[in-house]
């Protein structure tokens, strides 16, 4: 490929889901080399660790930097580098729902990794171990975190943000893209696994979000809205941060580990040539794996000093989770029987996967134990068991499914031979720099350095060259990968005999995938049509006979306004930053503007399997999905509150701080408000165009009315002669950062209608176009509702 | 000899988990690479007759009946696994009846030596609420009578203004350790059972000084801490 200026516009356009697979999947081996580079760094440390060639501050923002990048910038976004290439054509759909909102996704994500990487030259990386536990990462003093992690803080936001939309993406794309007679039974591993990965994100990531919202304004009003680390709340908040963030970190733990599940469920069919074993129980496994993932992560504090009667629910609950994975394992072993394997690259990485992951998940039986756990916990025996996980099964997989899928996303074969070098290296690599952990009980995590007489200098020596033969042997894959683009041996469509539909195309599919939509009849026989082969199906005319779009600038401009923005928030000490706000804002807005006026024409099969949500438009399905993980952003805010509220010692008495009369005058606001948003539509489906523009101007003059209401309090209360910042602090910090997250939602719903008065002035919205009037309403409807939450419990009760 | 009677308890169930970790991932790993071998693709062997192909979703294959076997074992096995250690979970995290506070005698009926300990950046301190060092503060080492229950009480303390954070107390040696989080008290308790010294560590990350918040715990005849094996 030839850089040039056409190429590189191309790049930074292309919203088609092979493209921007390509980009999450280069770019998160990009940033595997940072993790790596550090991790090796670490682990030159350790060999040597007197004195070392780090400084432990050094140490302790490499330590952080390395479990954050790697987990997040590179384990999912690989994972859904591939997902992004391959879902769709797995489904037998043109592009995934939403093109212009997956790119939008890519770039967020791409620029919160920059964000994360330009720590490091803000005030050093964020130094507190990759959980950024409380009170350490709240406090301002020098002792504490580096300023770094403000900015680290924004670019978490803009990963939590490419997260959500992602999984809106996906989710809308399986229940609404399959292809005719495709169900769910029909599936292989990958889509199963992506499906419950990406519900998994859905639900977890808002509470993380709800935890940076704290944490960022805990370190950017330290003496007014401290949640987390104010003095005068005694114990409450210690442990806050801990239940928060497990929530969602147990979680995360199966969302990084799912998509290998699902590759190595793709590589052994196709590889030992015989269907995976008990697919259906596989798949029912990581369903029910993912419901237990939710009520497992007291087993992260077991000693706290949390009640023994929740250590043992959790110990249950963590036992339970377990045999899910047993199910799993034992399918993928018994897939083997009677099989003809053919040992090329991918399968040996899918088995050593396997094997790795046998014992990742007996070490972690120990951790179950409570008595064990008493000394295990925050030892190298756990640092050894979660690598075994996560890197073991994790990253292995994942480079299975690179080389599964190189033919087809290239058109060129790798080498074989260096494939199975690289392998070889790796797993050998692995164990040499993993194993020798188990060994190291009483060695602490995250120290920098340790006296010899511990005893622990072979055994580390021993992991640091395992580390190096694992690190070097990555160099393989690059030059490999690399030099196979050019000069691999041309691959053809189907190269492994595969049978899932992205072996039906020409390798690389063309623009829209099928030349005709495959169709799966009830005997499960698939009909590719004529000219599947081809590259016909550039440009092909869809339902309304326009031209499918795949290039749009705006969400690279939005995402760019979003990091501006942020960027602007955090950098400065004290925030903000106005050279970097201001603008931020001005591209984040023409980027918005010019997102909802470009005529982007999405990508569309004909007839397809959208059971159980046919009838329901795509778009509407889009925001309900979206509102959901709003549900638990909301959620968990509220249960930090109940949290704190129930274990504040005093409360002020109702009606004393809270007004009763402000806050049944702002919902009685609210409810009318959601009165005209309700006409709104009605006037929509009417056509009339009078009643529609009224009723929206309505509910903008009521939701306004409702955010000077609360401005009003707000001043209010913050000017009181009595400082509710001194004297009541918990109240004051739940109550602000409630009800101005809350208040955000509101102005975002502002902004709609500020985008849709014009339009229904040109008279959009109707026939087709009430449609985005629903939406608006369902959005409007939702923030009304969570009103309704926050008005008893901060002023009735 | 093991440090303490906590250690021996973790000996105990570590070796079991161990043994029996061994012999079935042996068990499975060893059925794996019997399978890879036996079932590698060798060159005359015949294609399995349900073979993927391009075009046919695979049937389903797999019976209800072998999962919920697998599940069952599974289950067995994890189930004494654990459940066989709630009794050492129990004696770990419970105080002995003997130490429990009481109202004619604030430190059990036994008198244990109760200590305060106090986690700080970056370092420990120990304040004894008995024994003959009652109402002295120790800052570093902690010296413990041997034989006798010892219950520690811990926190982490705010300094110089400054908002404490999270630290974990631990001996290597008697492999037991509890979080240090500012405003709560957590307990924790054993009986040192030989006279050498043994390592305090900090297991949570805790800021720069991590790495070296270390300390020794000196075991010393009970007599020299005013305490007997029957209490202080």
């Amino acid at each position: 490929m030839q850089i040039s200026g056409q190429a590189a516009k191309y790049w930074l356009y292309s919203t088609n889901h092979k493209d921007v697979g390509v980009l999450y999947t280069v770019t998160s081996l990009l940033f595997f080399l940072i993790g790596g580079v550090l991790a090796l760094s670490m682990r030159a440390q350790l060999a040597n660790p007197t004195p070392g060639i780090l400084p432990t501050s050094t140490y302790n923002e490499f330590v952080t930097m390395h479990g954050l990048l790697m987990i997040l910038w590179v384990l999912s976004p690989l994972a859904i580098g591939l997902a992004n290439y391959f879902i769709p054509l797995q489904l037998g759909a043109r592009d995934l729902a939403f093109p212009r909102l997956n790119a939008l996704s890519y770039w967020l994500y791409l620029f919160g990794g920059a964000g994360m990487v330009l720590t490091f030259f803000v005030g050093g990386g964020p130094n507190t171990g990759w959980t950024l536990y409380n009170p350490q990462t709240a406090c301002s003093d020098p002792l504490c975190a580096g300023a770094g992690l403000n900015v680290a803080t924004g670019a978490l936001v803009l990963l939590v943000a490419s997260i959500t939309l992602g999984s809106v993406n996906f989710i809308v794309t399986m229940f609404k893209m399959r292809a005719p007679g495709l169900k769910f039974s029909h599936f292989s591993m990958f889509p199963w696994a992506m499906l419950v990965t990406v519900v998994m994100m859905l639900y977890a990531f808002p509470s993380f979000l709800a935890g940076l919202v704290l944490l960022f304004a805990d370190r950017t009003f330290p003496a007014r809205l401290s949640y987390l680390s104010s003095s005068q709340s005694g114990n409450i908040p210690s442990l806050l941060w801990d239940d928060v963030f497990w929530f969602f970190g147990h979680p995360e733990v199966y969302i990084v580990l799912f998509p290998a599940i699902g590759v190595i469920g793709e590589i052994l069919p196709t590889f030992t040539r015989r269907p995976l074993y008990g697919a259906k129980y596989v798949a029912w496994s990581m369903i029910a794996a993912a419901v237990l993932s939710f009520i497992v992560w007291g087993h992260h504090m077991f000693i706290t000093g949390v009640s023994p009667l929740s250590t043992q629910l959790f110990t249950i609950t963590t036992i339970g989770v377990s045999l899910p994975f047993d199910v799993i394992t034992i399918s993928m072993i018994e897939t083997l029987y009677k099989a003809k394997i053919r040992m090329k690259a991918p399968v040996l990485f899918a088995i050593g996967a396997v094997a790795l992951f046998v014992i990742g998940g007996i070490t972690g039986v120990f951790l179950a134990s409570i008595a064990l756990d008493h000394q295990l916990r925050g030892t190298y025996f756990v640092v050894a068991h979660f690598h075994y996980i996560m890197v073991g099964a994790g990253i292995l997989a994942l480079m299975g499914g690179l080389y599964y899928w190189f033919p087809k996303m290239t058109g060129r074969m790798y080498n074989e031979r260096i494939a199975k070098l690289h392998f070889a290296l790796s797993f050998i690599g692995f164990n040499v720099l993993y194993f020798p952990m188990f060994f190291l009980l009483e060695m602490p995590r995250r120290i920098a350095s340790y006296t010899i007489n511990t005893g622990w200098l072979p055994l580390n020596q021993m992991a640091t060259i395992g580390g190096f033969i694992f690190g070097l042997a990555q160099l393989l894959l690059f030059a490999n990968l690399g030099r196979s683009l050019r000069n691999g041996t041309p691959a053809g469509p189907n190269p492994w005999e595969g049978w899932t539909f992205e072996w039906s195309p020409s390798s690389p599919p063309p623009p829209e995938n099928f030349g005709t939509i495959p169709r799966v009849a009830s005997d499960g026989t698939v009909d590719f049509g004529s000219g599947h082969r081809g590259s016909l199906a550039t440009g092909l005319p869809n339902g309304h006979g326009a031209h499918p779009s795949h290039l749009s600038r705006w969400p690279i401009i939005m995402a760019l306004g979003a990091f501006l923005f942020l960027l602007g928030l955090t950098v400065s000490s004290p925030p903000p930053n106005y050279f970097l706000l201001v603008p931020g804002v001005v591209v984040g807005v023409w980027g918005l503007t010019g997102y909802g006026r470009e005529a982007f024409v999405v990508p569309e099969g004909e007839k397809t399997a959208d059971w159980p949500f046919a009838g329901i438009p795509r778009a509407r399905l889009g925001v309900w999905v979206f509102l959901a993980s709003e549900i638990i952003f909301f959620g968990v805010l509220l249960g930090a509150y109940a949290f704190v509220r129930t274990n504040a010692a005093t409360w002020p008495a109702i009606n004393s701080l809270f007004e009763i009369s402000h806050g049944a005058t702002n919902t009685f606001i609210l409810l009318a408000s959601s009165l005209t948003a309700v006409l709104a539509l009605a006037c929509a489906r009417q056509g009339s165009k009078s009643g529609l523009v009224a009723s929206l101007v309505g509910t903008f003059a009521l939701g306004t009315l409702f955010l000077y209401n609360k401005a009003m309090e707000w001043q209010q209360l913050a000017s009181a002669p009595v400082s509710i910042f001194a004297n009541f602090p918990l109240p004051a910090t739940t109550y602000y950062i409630t009800t101005g997250v809350h208040g955000v939602h509101v102005f975002a719903g502002l902004l709609m209608i500020g985008y849709l008065i014009p339009n229904a002035l040109k008279g959009k919205y109707f026939g087709h176009g009430e449609e985005t009037i629903h939406h608006f309403g369902l959005y409007w409807h939702f923030v009304d509702i969570v009103w309704i939450f926050l008005f008893p419990l901060f002023y009735l009760i | 000899m093991t440090a303490s009677n906590t250690a021996d308890l973790f000996y105990q169930l570590f070796n079991t988990f161990t043994f029996l970790a061994v012999i079935v991932g042996g068990i499975v790993l060893g059925l794996m690479a019997y399978l890879i071998v036996r079932f590698r693709g060798r060159d005359g062997f015949p294609e399995p007759a349900d073979a993927p192909t391009l075009g046919h979703i695979p049937p389903a294959r797999g019976h209800l009946k072998t999962v919920a076997i697998s599940v069952t074992l599974s289950a067995i096995v994890l189930g004494v696994l654990i459940f066989g250690t709630l009794n050492a979970t129990e004696v770990i995290t419970t105080v002995p009846s003997e130490c429990r506070p009481l109202q004619s005698s604030p430190y059990g009926s036994a008198h244990c030596a109760y200590i305060q300990v106090t986690a700080f950046r970056f370092g420990w301190n120990f304040t004894y609420l008995n024994t003959i060092l009652e109402g002295q503060t120790l800052t570093g080492n902690l010296t413990i009578p041997f034989g006798t229950n010892v219950i520690l009480q811990i926190r982490s303390m705010d300094t110089g203004g400054r908002q404490g954070v999270f630290h974990a107390f631990g001996v290597d040696d008697f492999k037991i350790k509890k979080d240090a989080i500012p405003g709560l008290t957590n307990t924790l308790w054993f009986r040192a059972t030989d006279l050498d010294p043994h390592t305090i560590r900090c297991f949570e990350f805790c800021g720069i000084g991590h790495s070296g918040m270390t300390g020794k715990v000196n075991v010393v005849q009970p007599g020299s801490l005013g305490c007997s094996s029957t209490g202080c």
